[in-house]
């Protein structure tokens, strides 16, 4: 058995999902989309992580997992936590962005933009000045009655080293979310348990000084489709129409802004204090 | 270069998802998965184009609906419309 004290435990009702170890195929029949890392048909994603094992998820409601008797207890809960839970919250019908999510001033703003753009450590900062946290790295997103909603993720951050100390917290090993990939689990507070309305979604971008700007039309659109995980899987799954679909929905009813700002983890609490004003007075989200 | 006669018969193919976004339309090719912007002239033709109609149909409503010089709203529409050809959004019929 493997702790996953990061999720829910069904106790009085049947389970949203179940998890459990299985016997996982070698491969799938009649995939629409082959890989070395992967694989999918209709219902079915098969994930492959070498010799940590192979993971099955199966119509957005169980995750089996098949690895080695002697597997690190880190790597399951790297895998089950991150691939396997965003893939299947795509087989839910989700859209799932790369982004974190905060409640800033009562509006959950999700934070996203190209890898090592700083979405964890600027919403650790933000974190640290009171700012709830909704979710880390997976920003799953659905739409009720044209309204845009996130359901809270995983409360904890994902850091590197730099960002770890950067926030005045001492790194240590044991912290580690998987041998091989060095960043650090740093736990945050889970003030949230039911999906919040997405007020807007910010994309990073490295820049002189701090600025947001509201983008439209197919600048919107074509930077929020970056943000989203199996931009290639959607492609080669001819599953295209419905993405598509969810995402011009979603950027028809939230604002989404570029937000540049200094490059410099020393700067960072500036930062987070110029988008707290910044939604204190509603000064630059035109 | 797709060399257009009014007699040819034009259809937008299925081959695509579109929106309309803050003003602009916005189309995917499903076949190459990139995303082409239109202006609202633009978004006008992407319209009719949902139903088969001839070069000649097509410069004349839009001669009728916006005021602009013949000669230029042609070479316009034939611009436009070789973009879709080359992308593969665009159906050509020519008549014998």
């Amino acid at each position: 058995m493997i702790n996953l004290p990061e999720l829910c435990t069904a106790i009085e009702q049947s389970p949203a999902v179940t998890i459990r170890f299985g016997n996982v195929p070698l491969s799938l029949d009649n995939p629409l989309r082959s890989g070395t890392k992967s694989m999918e048909r209709p219902g079915q994603i098969l994930l492959f992580f070498g010799n940590e094992g192979r993971y099955l998820i199966n119509d957005g409601q169980e995750i089996i997992i098949d690895v080695p008797s002697d597997i690190d207890e880190k790597s399951v809960r790297f895998h089950v936590l991150g691939p396997c839970l965003r893939a299947l919250l795509g087989q839910q019908g989700l859209l799932v962005l790369h982004a974190n999510v905060v409640l800033i001033n009562g509006n959950a703003v999700a934070m996203a933009g190209e890898q090592k753009s700083g979405k964890s450590t600027l919403t650790a900062f933000l974190y640290q000045a009171n700012c709830p946290l909704i979710g880390d790295d997976l920003c799953a997103v659905f739409v009720k009655n044209g309204i845009a909603y996130v359901h809270p993720g995983i409360p904890r951050f994902k850091l590197w080293e730099d960002s770890l100390r950067a926030l005045g917290k001492e790194p240590h090993s044991s912290h580690f979310i998987h041998h091989e990939f060095q960043k650090y689990a740093l736990s945050a507070d889970k003030s949230i348990s039911e999906p919040v309305q997405l007020s807007e979604i910010i994309i990073l971008k490295k820049g002189e000084h701090h600025k947001l700007t509201r983008l439209t039309g197919m600048h919107a659109l074509s930077t929020l489709g970056k943000q989203t995980f199996y931009r290639r899987s959607v492609k080669q799954a001819g599953v295209s129409i419905p993405h598509f679909d969810r995402l011009s929905e979603l950027a028809k009813i939230v604002p989404i802004y570029e937000f540049t700002r200094p490059w410099d983890i020393n700067r960072l609490p500036e930062t987070a204090s110029w988008l707290m004003q910044a939604y204190q007075d509603n000064s630059e989200l035109v | 270069m797709l060399e257009l006669n009014d007699s040819d018969i034009l259809l937008r193919s299925e081959e695509h998802v579109s929106c309309d976004l803050h003003g602009e339309t916005i189309v995917m090719s499903i076949k190459k998965s990139m995303y082409y912007s239109m202006n609202k002239i633009g978004g006008v033709m992407w319209e009719m184009l949902s139903q088969p109609l001839t070069f000649s149909q097509l410069t004349q409503t839009l001669l009728k609906r916006f005021n602009v010089n013949e000669a230029q709203c042609k070479n316009d529409i034939s611009e436009f419309l070789n973009g879709l050809h080359e992308q593969g959004l665009l159906h050509v019929f020519h008549k014998e």
